[in-house]
């Protein structure tokens, strides 16, 4: 389409970003990352002459050094994971060791796990093109919820390479491995793909699902070698470790040998439109602005944005702004979770065969389902992560050519801390993927399934904890029944059920257009649904917006309507946190207390506000009445002493300001230390005892809800104990609050050095949290609380009192960096 | 839509009967009370089981019928029932009967047989019937070695819905205790279910074994324990020892077991002596037509002509026809359809086109009658053209150019 060729119009284009009289201002940094050439090797000689001329065939006339590495360790009989950039060829990796398996002894058996349906699609058909040209009966089988009943025990008896999901492992293969015992006794190779996405709670559930694996693997002599590809993470060889439980060969990014073309990466800090509030212009329209020349010219982009609302937004204000140039007709796409199948491999192909020239989504597509290369990766807001970051960025880039990524920061913290730190990006080593296998919750919850699926006998171990004492605890609970030293399942419960791998809750609440004879038009899980689908919310679909008429939260349905509006919908919400039990304490000297330990916690969804399109004016508000979200799950905290407070002349109105201020600044500081991102910890303000919660009212007004349920205004809140909880944000957690517990001091002082930095006047979402949802002063309030609660005065100030280190700010220039002394130091 | 179907909707005619006409319970009826068995404790130290027992001679009444009827049970009755040449040597003397309680009911490693009831027939037509009673979980090892003589003895497997659920239930278990799974899974194996859903389908309201029993055997269970409750009842005993309610989950399978050797023999009546076993005439059709499809060729022949004898206004007896003629027909017996056709035209008139289709397809290219072919296809055709009956664009113009083709084949086209 384009006529000038594309790395001449790609340059022309970035110039018009990095020169523009409006743009340049903002791009705080611009560097280039030099191309690679290619490193290649040859075949080993143990590959049969068959596969190399099939592979050949398909394109692989030499290994890159990295594949060469992997396929030889695999070889030698160990365990191995890889760690791959985008597109460099991961899947030969495992295809090529498991295929010779196969042809030397057809009785091998290989399991191949992917994190989702779509990519074990995406990966069978690439797998079935080299057998294809094999001309060998080697059978691959997608085993997922899709397999037909007649088709199912074909998979278990003849398929040698069974692909498969983590949950269709837990809940439909283990607990029926009898009749999987074909495979189970021939297994010679466990493949985990996308190895970097089982972290967190889900990481850890899945590293129970092994474990059981390999138990029944013992029971059948089997012993099979794992083959794992990950992303970039700081700790890829110890996650797998951890994961597997067993050590690995590390095959690093190092050793790559795959070639890539220049990357330009800048990143660009959107103006401030109001100094006063310190208020830069919005994520999404600086995107639009970035984004359309780009389009425009027939450059193949892609947009990621941090949410599927603002996938919507973003689509649909390109697709207006392009609206009138008639080439660019159905050329703008959107993708994200929740849409159907059909639409998802609709938008992929298009990608691939370059019918889409612009794709704005979701990290959806930050895994490897197969698009095709593009050359400009636009990332609105960074994605909490720097392995998703260059997970992001790699999806821009073709084997020569040159690529551009572009990272716009939003009004936070941790992305304001990115742009105005580039070292943090080239320097820094990226995030560790964290898991707790030995989670009590989650350790329990896979010992019942083992239990179902194999007896327990005293000398066998599982996991960390002592055996002995949770197989006792079951036999208490009626679930097992001892004979001398071996425990038998003794239920007619059906364990695997229970146990669900992802986010607490399996059912799917489906969105139905009413004025489409009752189409499903997407679905989306129960937790989202609250604050995505409840009544009055705008839900967009394809950048068409629908409106929510009802939320039959039983049935798990959505009623939505087409509808022509100028405005988006955001949930309010908060939560309630009650402690369940204190696991450590320590006492401060100014009186307060830093705990950790397990909570309950209740997520009430109130209201929602109206945006505006392109001006995000507040429009409107309303109500909404769903059931409590409730989970248990393990929680910081910081009580304060009432006194003191009281004593400074502070109301209740300071202090719940001033305290979710400074509680915000230190989510956001604790996110960037543990390397999660800031929706991994969730952040409330209440009383230890459960006398009350800092709440919103209606119309997102801030209130103070009593145990009762009755709400009042802070200011007449008498203080006792408030206290700050930042908590893991899924239930049972996976031990970042412990670890926010241990960097409490840390978290404080850096907390008071990023607010007292701000160049805002009296608090904005780069320091204490977004306006609205805290009133003005609060940022004096927090900058108080924090020079006592470091130790620096003996008291709080009170009120009115210019504190300590927080001068009146000078009226900076939008391209003068923030000060961050002491920050992340 | 088959033709039974479309003889349903005739706008003459007896409308179809009420689903059953086998002889219905007398409430009145006394129930058939379970057997009284021993009970005993096998095995050693390292595992354990209840073995529990009774024998019946051959003369015992289970409902309405002698145990010992199921001596009459041969292999031409099981090949037909199963569809399997591998019980074309079938001997109810060397068959297992049998049927699991189980603890759970998803299947897969953790849920137990609790019970194993296998029911042997003797060679003068006694049973045996022997329930291995499970403890608990760590004595199935011993349980199933115990068990294991009998199914290597036994030649054949019998069960109802065996082949969907118990087998691979007991297979798992072998497996789970390191032993092969072949003893369960290679055995022929004649699983009733689908036999007795084949022949009375359009009899019975449901087909599981308690409505079977009362249709078919004259077994009526009183205060009898569900099956879904069973695993409840054993981990009540597991857990707090009040064995009352396993003692109801054994009658429940003893009775299950008798019924099981009972229906082999009635269900072997059924398609060896159709016309005494099955007063109802839907069933006998379904009979006649299982006979046909299982290679019996002349005694599903016969049961289908008696029911063709019938009105041909009677759904049962069109339906009869329909599968008669379609037998000779692919049997290339064109001419004995011929009359069946005929009146088949004659009751349905156009409202059914198939016969009509069938006789002029035969007449013109298997019997080389021209002639009569563009009769039936003139007659039909002037029936539609009057409002009897109705036929798509498509086939209409298929029979217009059948008709056209033929005028030319008989010179009675220019």
């Amino acid at each position: 389409m384009p006529e000038i060729p594309r790395h001449r119009s790609i340059r022309k284009v970035v110039q018009g970003v990095l020169d523009g009289p409006r743009t340049g201002a903002c791009v705080t940094h611009h560097a280039t990352i030099e191309g690679v050439d290619a490193r290649y090797e040859d075949f080993p000689d143990w590959v049969q002459p068959g596969l190399r001329s099939a592979l050949e065939r398909n394109g692989v006339k030499q290994l890159y050094r990295h594949q060469r590495l992997a396929v030889d360790a695999v070889r030698r009989g160990e365990d191995l994971c890889v760690v791959t950039p985008t597109a460099s060829g991961k899947t030969l990796c495992y295809n090529l060791p498991v295929l010779q398996r196969v042809l030397e002894n057809p009785e091998t058996r290989a399991f191949y796990l992917f994190p989702t349906k779509a990519l074990s699609q995406d990966q069978v058909s690439g797998l079935q093109e080299v057998i294809d040209s094999l001309g060998v009966p080697v059978r691959t089988f997608t085993y997922d919820g899709d397999t037909p009943a007649d088709a199912r025990t074909a998979v278990r008896t003849r398929g040698h390479v069974v692909v498969t999901n983590p949950d269709m492992l837990h809940a439909g293969i283990l607990p029926n491995h009898p009749r999987w015992r074909k495979v189970l006794q021939d297994l010679e190779y466990i493949v985990i793909d996308e190895m970097h996405t089982y972290r967190g709670i889900f990481g850890s559930h899945v590293a129970g699902v092994l474990r059981r694996l390999l138990r029944l693997c013992e029971f059948y002599g089997s012993r099979p070698r794992f083959i794992c590809c990950s992303a970039t993470i700081a700790n890829p060889a110890e996650h797998a470790e951890r994961l597997l439980g067993r050590p690995v060969t590390l095959v690093d990014r190092s050793e790559n040998g795959a070639p890539s073309g220049p990357k330009e990466v800048i990143l660009y800090n959107p103006p401030v439109i109001n100094a006063e509030l310190g208020i830069r212009s919005g994520v999404l329209s600086q995107a639009r602005r970035i984004a359309a020349p780009f389009v425009e010219q027939g450059i193949a982009t892609i947009c990621f944005t941090g949410s599927r609302l603002h996938t919507e937004v973003l689509a649909r204000y390109l697709k207006e702004q392009l609206s009138r140039k008639p080439k660019l007709q159905g050329r703008i796409a959107s993708y994200r979770g929740g849409y159907l199948p059909g639409l998802r491999r609709q938008v992929e192909r298009g990608l691939r065969n370059g019918d889409v020239t612009c794709v704005v989504t979701t990290n959806a597509l930050e895994l490897g389902i197969d698009i095709g290369r593009l050359d400009v990766a636009i990332l609105a807001g960074y994605p909490g992560s720097v392995a998703s970051l260059w997970q992001q960025a790699g999806r821009a880039g073709r084997s020569t050519s040159r690529s551009v990524v572009i990272v716009i920061a939003r009004n936070t913290p941790l992305d304001q801390y990115i742009v105005n730190n580039p070292d943090f990006l080239f320097q820094a080593s990226p995030e560790h993927a964290r898991i707790d296998p030995d989670n009590l919750m989650v350790l329990v919850s896979h010992l019942k399934c083992s239990l179902y699926e194999l007896p327990f006998r005293a000398e066998e171990s599982f996991g960390g904890e002592n055996l002995v004492e949770m197989l006792e605890f079951l036999e208490e609970a009626g679930l097992a029944h001892r004979r001398n030293d071996t425990w038998h399942w003794s239920d007619e419960s059906y364990p695997a059920d229970g146990v669900s791998l992802r986010s607490g809750d399996p059912e799917n609440v489906v969105i139905i257009d009413k004025t489409q004879n009752d189409r499903v038009i997407a679905e989306t899980d129960r937790i989202s649904a609250q604050t995505i689908v409840h009544e009055g919310a705008i839900y967009m679909v394809e950048s068409q917006p629908y409106q929510v008429d009802r939320l039959d939260w039983e049935q798990c349905k959505a009623y939505v309507r087409r509808v022509q509006v100028d405005h988006y919908t955001t949930a309010q919400s908060y939560s309630r946190v009650r402690v369940l039990e204190r696991f450590e304490e320590t006492h401060r000297e100014y009186g307060g207390v830093k705990a950790h330990g397990e909570v309950h916690v209740a997520k009430k969804t109130v209201g929602y506000k109206k945006v505006k399109l392109y001006t995000s004016e507040n429009v409107g508000y309303g109500d909404v009445h769903l059931p409590d979200v409730e989970m248990h799950t393990m929680s910081f905290w910081l009580t304060l002493p009432g006194e003191p407070l009281r004593a400074a002349g502070y109301r209740g109105l300071d202090v719940v300001d001033g305290l979710l201020g400074l509680g915000s600044a230190m989510r956001s500081l604790a996110a960037l230390h543990l390397m999660c991102s800031t929706g991994d910890l969730g952040l409330a303000l209440a009383d230890p005892e459960d006398e009350w919660v800092a709440g919103l009212g209606r119309g997102g007004q801030r209130m103070v809800v009593r145990t009762d349920g009755e709400s009042t205004r802070p200011e007449s809140l008498e203080i006792e104990r408030p206290t700050v909880f930042i908590y893991d944000n899924l239930p049972g957690g996976v031990g970042l609050a412990e670890k926010a517990y241990a960097l409490c001091d840390t978290l404080l002082e850096e907390a008071r050095a990023l607010i007292t930095g701000c160049m805002c006047s009296a608090g904005c979402p780069s320091c204490v949290g977004p306006i609205g949802e805290v009133e003005d002063g609060a940022r004096d309030v927090a900058i108080d609380l924090a020079n006592w609660l470091t130790g620096r005065i003996s008291r709080p100030r009170g009120p009115g009192v210019w504190p300590e280190g927080s001068e009146p700010p000078k009226r900076t220039s939008q391209t003068d960096a923030p000060r961050r002394d002491g920050v992340m130091a | 839509m088959s033709a039974a179907q479309g003889g349903a909707s005739l706008g003459s005619g007896p409308t179809f009967s009420p689903p059953s006409r086998l002889p219905r319970a007398d409430p009145n009826r006394p129930p058939t009370h379970p057997p009284q068995l021993s009970r005993e404790l096998r095995g050693d130290d390292t595992g354990a089981w209840f073995h529990c027992e009774a024998r019946f001679p051959a003369g015992h009444l289970h409902g309405a019928m002698a145990l010992d009827r199921v001596l009459e049970v041969d292999a031409a009755g099981a090949v037909v029932l199963s569809g399997d040449p591998r019980l074309s040597s079938f001997d109810p003397r060397e068959a297992v009967f049998f049927d699991l309680e189980t603890t759970g009911l998803m299947g897969g490693g953790g849920n137990l047989a609790f019970i194993v009831g296998i029911a042997t027939v003797d060679e003068d037509g006694g049973v045996h019937l022997v329930q291995y009673l499970l403890r608990e979980p760590g004595d199935e090892a011993a349980l199933l070695e115990g068990l294991l003589p009998t199914l290597e003895a036994a030649k054949f497997l019998v069960s109802f819905n065996g082949k969907s659920f118990d087998r691979h239930v007991l297979a798992d278990r072998f497996v789970m205790n390191r032993m092969s799974p072949d003893v369960v899974l290679d055995t022929p194996h004649l699983d009733l279910i689908h036999p007795a859903r084949r022949l009375f389908r359009r009899s019975l309201a449901s087909c599981s074994l308690s409505s079977l029993e009362e249709a078919c055997l004259g077994v009526f269970r009183h205060d009898d324990m569900p099956g879904s409750e069973a695993p409840a009842a054993w981990f009540a005993w597991l857990r707090t020892g009040d064995g009352s309610a396993v003692r109801r989950v054994q009658d429940h399978n003893a009775l299950d077991l008798l019924s099981l050797v009972t229906l082999t023999a009635h269900l072997d009546r059924c398609v060896q002596a159709p016309g005494a076993a099955l007063p109802d005439p839907a069933a006998l059709a379904q009979a006649g037509r299982l006979l046909v499809e299982r290679g019996e060729i002349d005694r599903g022949e016969q049961v289908l002509q008696i029911l063709t004898r019938g009105d041909a206004q009677d759904p049962v007896v069109y339906g009869a026809m329909h599968h008669l003629a379609e037998h000779l027909r692919r049997s290339g017996r064109h001419e004995e359809a011929l009359p069946l056709w005929r009146r088949m035209r004659a009751a349905a008139g156009g409202q059914d086109l198939h016969p009509w289709r069938s006789e002029a397809v035969a007449l013109e290219h298997r019997l080389d009658r021209a002639g009569e072919a563009l009769d039936v296809v003139d007659e039909l055709l002037a029936r539609l053209a009057n409002g009897d009956g109705f036929a798509a664009q498509d086939e209409l113009d298929g029979l217009l150019h059948r008709q056209e083709r033929l005028r030319r084949r008989t010179g009675l086209s220019a």
